[in-house]
């Protein structure tokens, strides 16, 4: 299935799979694929769908979009075009069906001696001769070699291009053959890649200039491939004998002639694959050209530089792969054992509770069975608190929009802390902002939000002992369209080095008593809601955590009892 | 019972430290209770403890590496072992014994056999 994967933007390695007839793009929730990006408009551009083609249009939005860095207004899209949507950057890929132009599996290297026996090697290069593509003989100007230089800088910028474009490895090598095809008059190509672990060449590429019956075997001499690769040059072969060109009664006048070019991929870091192209001329064509060669040594040049260009994307590609497989590796390992670190605390908690009971029960000891309760409920809470915030923050969610009352919402939250703030020494002040009316929000998401919020700052103004104090109050902006609820504490506030890490996951300040979900599960939330958070403080001086987000008032549609969509 | 063999807690959880106190008071320890590994240097002087029980939520930031490292000297020096719950790797930590370790989570009668263990008393 067709998808958009999120390169570059707020919304970065999002995936969204591309399904139904139209699929708007934009800020606003109602969106198909919605972009956390303030640069993008609130519908930005439509993707429409007719067949199998899709097309991209732009909605009349106030930044453009681009594609491929140009802007356009409707674009067809193809296989690893980026899309500039403000400042996101999203890339369309699209499976290759499977055609005549790509069945690597018809692919296969010869080792008989009938095909190892015609074929002859009449040309080969060094990869640095490849350059050569580009040069123009100023002692004897031809204006032909200048105009097959610019073509051949031409098709070596498109290659440089396909190269950027993507980074699937097998869209990258249809791209490069076909390529070849249109400078080259080849009737069959292939690439392959040299498997890095078993160091086996694997047809991975192949494409048709007619088409072919499916079970059409391609068969590539070994012999030329060992050269090429031992080597590390270009060849170009054929199949006729230097005398029997000229000689009617030879073999090319009863079957025809077979040519071959086959290039070494060689990268920065050594040959990773070869490119193979043939033709074959049919006997009366042959005898028409006089045994005249279809491929050049140009040709040959050409396909060096392109194997060249081709080589260090494959290696680009491969060490990007391992990059990010490397980094999503690290990223589970680091999630594991953080979590399993705070479920191991909190079984210990359960335990130290439940061995409490035991040994009231065995005492006959009410007050050993009641507080050793407390401690198996504590430890409850805090695992049931564990697994929410994980679900919240790793799935993708729609705020479920109703209209709410949000001061009953951080009533419920401030009802909820005073007694937690009462046990640590903290006063907690809720001054509700008067007559706010109800607005459209998720109150069960923004009820978690804030909740976490006041948490961290009863836990932070209890660092100074009889004196914390925690206020929080609701605030309706209208000259800004906004609604904030705001919480300040007095505690030892954040520093510098701590601000820049306040929001990544798993990072706590609070050792054992934190998971470090809190405030990314905060953040989260209110940027579903389309808000932000703000926080200010400075070392000693207590810290105020801003929850803001667009004031929505209920519709007509809400007054009736139906949900925004 | 075991007399007055007398136990440092250093645990930042006041839950899961209080249960300790009250497990290890009921088997016949004294115990007594330091959140952290700087209370429990002030401690360390005035209580003499023949065990310290440290979990690993003591020390574990890398900011308390200096915390830790003179923990450990005043600690050896006192003469008093150490049983560390979770992993948490002390420097200077010597193959004589002197400091052990608890996997996480551990079961109550566990912690006590290991108290036993280190101290060389064995339980009946």
């Amino acid at each position: 299935m067709p998808s958009l994967f999120v390169i570059r933007g707020e919304d970065q390695g999002s995936r969204f799979e591309l399904t139904g007839d139209r699929i708007t793009l934009g800020r606003d929730p109602t969106n198909t694929i919605r972009l956390r990006d303030s640069e993008v408009s609130r519908r930005h551009a439509e993707i429409r769908r007719t067949g199998d083609e899709y097309w991209l249009v732009d909605l009349g939005s106030s930044n453009g979009t681009f594609v491929n860095g140009r802007q356009i207004t409707q674009h067809k899209l193809a296989n690893g075009d980026q899309i500039q949507l403000g400042r996101s950057l999203l890339l369309f890929t699209q499976p290759i069906e499977e055609t005549l132009t790509f069945a690597p599996e018809n692919v296969s290297i010869s080792t008989g001696e009938e095909s190892e026996r015609k074929s002859r090697i009449v040309r080969s290069i060094r990869p640095e001769e490849g350059s050569q593509i580009f040069r123009w003989p100023a002692e004897s100007p031809d204006p032909s070699a200048l105009l097959r230089a610019h073509r051949n800088l031409q098709v070596m910028y498109r290659a440089a291009l396909a190269a950027s474009l993507t980074t699937d490895i097998n869209q990258l090598l249809q791209r490069i053959l076909d390529l070849i095809f249109e400078c080259v008059e080849a009737d069959r190509g292939c690439i392959l890649l040299i498997d890095p672990e078993t160091r086996q060449l694997e047809p991975k590429a192949r494409r048709l200039r007619y088409g072919e019956a499916k079970d059409d075997q391609m068969i590539i001499s070994r012999t030329i491939l060992d050269y090429v690769l031992t080597h590390n040059e270009g060849v170009l072969t054929t199949d006729a004998q230097q005398d029997e060109r000229w000689d009617p009664a030879a073999s090319i006048v009863q079957a025809g002639v077979r040519e071959a070019i086959c290039v070494p991929m060689q990268g920065r870091y050594g040959t990773v694959g070869v490119i193979y192209i043939d033709r074959f001329t049919p006997p009366h064509r042959a005898i028409e050209r006089a045994g005249a060669p279809s491929f050049t040594e140009d040709h040959l040049k050409l396909m060096v530089a392109l194997a060249h260009q081709a080589a260090l994307a494959v290696e680009d590609t491969r060490y990007y792969s391992a990059l990010v497989q490397a980094e999503r590796l690290a990223a589970i390992g680091q999630t594991v054992a953080t979590i399993s670190h705070h479920i191991k605390n909190i079984l210990q908690g359960i335990r130290g509770g439940s061995y409490l009971i035991e040994m009231g029960l065995a005492e006959h000891n009410e007050e050993l069975i009641h507080k050793g309760w407390k401690i198996v409920e504590k430890n409850q809470n805090r695992i049931s608190a564990l697994v929410m915030d994980m679900l919240t923050f790793s799935k993708e969610r729609e705020p479920e929009l109703v209209p709410a009352d949000l001061n009953q919402v951080v009533d419920e939250v401030v009802e909820l802390m005073q007694s937690r703030a009462e046990e640590m020494g903290v006063r907690l002040v809720w001054t509700p902002q008067p007559s706010l009316p109800q607005l459209v929000f998720d109150p069960e998401g923004i009820h978690r939000a804030v909740l976490n919020v006041v948490t961290n700052a009863i836990d932070a103004a209890a660092e100074r002992g009889a004196d914390g104090l925690v206020r929080v109050r609701t605030e309706l902006r209208q000259a800004e369209g906004k609604v904030a609820v705001i919480v300040e504490d007095n505690g030892p506030g954040i520093s510098r080095e701590e601000m820049r890490t306040l929001f990544s996951p798993f990072v706590s300040s609070k050792g054992s008593r934190g998971t470090g979900l809190g405030l990314p599960v905060s953040q989260k939330i209110i940027q579903e809601h389309d808000g932000r958070i703000l926080v200010e403080s400075a070392p000693g001086q207590g810290a105020t955590f801003i929850l803001e987000w667009p004031a929505i008032y209920p519709s007509a549609t809400h007054q009736n009892g139906e949900a925004s969509p | 019972m075991f007399g007055e063999l007398k136990v440092l807690i250093v645990d930042p959880s006041e839950d899961t430290s209080e249960v300790l106190r009250l497990v290890l008071e009921r088997h016949g320890f004294r115990a007594v209770v330091a959140g952290t590994l700087g209370e429990s240097a002030q401690i360390l002087e005035r209580f003499r403890p023949d065990v310290i029980v440290v979990d690993e939520e003591a020390g574990q930031h890398p900011s308390a590496a200096s915390a830790r490292q003179s923990f450990v000297n005043s600690a050896l020096r006192s003469g008093a072992k150490i049983l560390v719950l979770g992993r948490l790797s002390l420097a200077g930590e010597k193959e004589d014994g002197s400091i052990a370790h608890l996997g996480k989570p551990y079961h109550y009668r566990q912690l006590v056999g290991k108290i036993n263990e280190i101290t060389e008393l064995v339980a009946d």
